[in-house]
């Protein structure tokens, strides 16, 4: 039986669902019924009304591509399982350096802070295999850093909640 | 203040009177060490951390050891390591720290967040913890007093490194906007977070919250 601090964290998921987001997408300027124009303009910003989690790392000289290789077996499902939707995967300079160290870029997508989030982080940080991926990538690379974007149209949704 | 936290998991074998009785039990022997106390089992949906919280508030350290040192704490201890109704606790006692007192009447909500570093933390990662958690109160109105501590004794499952103790107004500011603000997932939860540079807490982390009437926080404040 898991006790204290080992008890269900599941609950952070649950928690994290009681509380909901009740600010509402801006009316069209011109309040107008939808057109074409309107629906891929809300589209837009429906797009827009999403938290980017940007993983950014330096891999050692000559170790980029194997790091990305890693990144994408090993991370990527643990990613995925717990919500996260990958946007974009880059480097550079566009090339696999052997002397030099790379910058590889991955952006993933979580729908909302309320629920998403706090689901994602439930799902992955209790999972041992998890913890001990980003411990050893922390040995492994240069530097590595991991922010969280929103458009300042979603800023102003996500702060007035 | 100098504050005692215990954090039980009840055994599975304790039924409701079991757990009833505990609860009188540990209210009345609280109560016989200091009138400062509050105990009960903590709110749903659960956090980790447990199923029942007890703490207990002391002017000061030297008061606090002078308890320790009386038949009544041995009385208390006593209640959490029966194992037939409590499976394991954590234990932690902390003092003065950064505190934010907002409020000295009315408080609903009471939460104690115990956490333990990284053996690797980086000095300066801590430093910069320690600057912003207090932040919380600007951003969460809900979130009225604060106190970010180090722990200075600790028993249980991990050697407990800090206490960060929170009154709210309400359950549901603690559910809601304390959990909603971009300034707890995107920029405090990075020290907590094992993919973030800023990592430096392990994720065995205790979090429980109770009901509660007026702000524990505030006791013995001037």
């Amino acid at each position: 039986m898991a006790v204290g601090a080992a008890a269900g964290v599941a609950s952070l998921g649950a928690m994290a669902g009681c509380s909901q987001q009740t600010a509402s997408p801006p009316e069209p300027a011109n309040g107008a019924q939808a057109t074409e124009e309107d629906e891929g303009g809300q589209a837009e910003m429906a797009q827009e009304e999403k938290l980017y989690v940007v993983d950014t790392f330096m891999p050692k000289p000559g170790d980029g591509k194997s790091f990305l290789d890693d990144y994408m077996k090993t991370y990527r499902p643990m990613a995925e399982d717990a919500g996260m939707v990958l946007v974009s995967s880059t480097v550079a300079p566009p090339m696999w350096l052997d002397n030099d160290s790379n910058t590889v870029q991955v952006v993933w997508a979580l729908d909302d802070i309320a629920v998403a989030c706090w689901a994602m982080s439930s799902a992955t940080r209790y999972n041992p295999a998890y913890v001990e991926w980003c411990a050893a990538v922390r040995k492994r690379v240069v530097s590595r850093d991991r922010s969280y974007f929103a458009s300042e149209e979603y800023m102003e949704v996500l702060n007035n909640v | 203040m100098f504050s005692a936290v215990f954090m039980a998991t009840f055994a599975e074998g304790a039924d409701a009177s079991a757990k009833e009785a505990f609860d009188a039990d540990v209210k009345a022997s609280a109560g016989a060490i200091t009138t400062v106390n509050l105990a009960a089992p903590v709110l749903e949906p659960p956090m980790p951390g447990g199923d029942y919280f007890c703490e207990l508030g002391f002017k000061n350290q030297a008061e606090y050891d002078q308890a320790k040192a009386q038949p009544s704490w041995n009385d208390l201890y006593t209640l959490f390591e029966n194992t037939a109704v409590v499976a394991g606790f954590e234990f932690a006692a902390y003092g003065d720290g950064t505190l934010t007192l907002q409020e000295k009447s009315v408080s609903k909500c009471h939460r104690v967040l115990i956490f333990s570093l990284l053996e690797d933390a980086n000095p300066d990662m801590v430093a910069k913890m320690e600057a912003n958690m207090n932040g919380m109160t600007e951003h969460v109105p809900g979130l009225r007093n604060c106190k970010f501590a180090k722990i200075v004794e600790s028993a249980g499952s991990d050697s407990w490194a800090y206490a960060f103790e929170c009154d709210f107004d309400e359950p549901g500011s603690f559910l809601g906007k304390y959990m909603t603000t971009p300034y707890h997932f995107c920029y405090i939860d990075k020290f907590f977070e094992p993919a973030c540079n800023e990592w430096i807490v392990n994720t065995n982390l205790c979090t429980p919250y109770l009901a509660q009437e007026t702000p524990f926080l505030a006791n013995y404040a001037d």
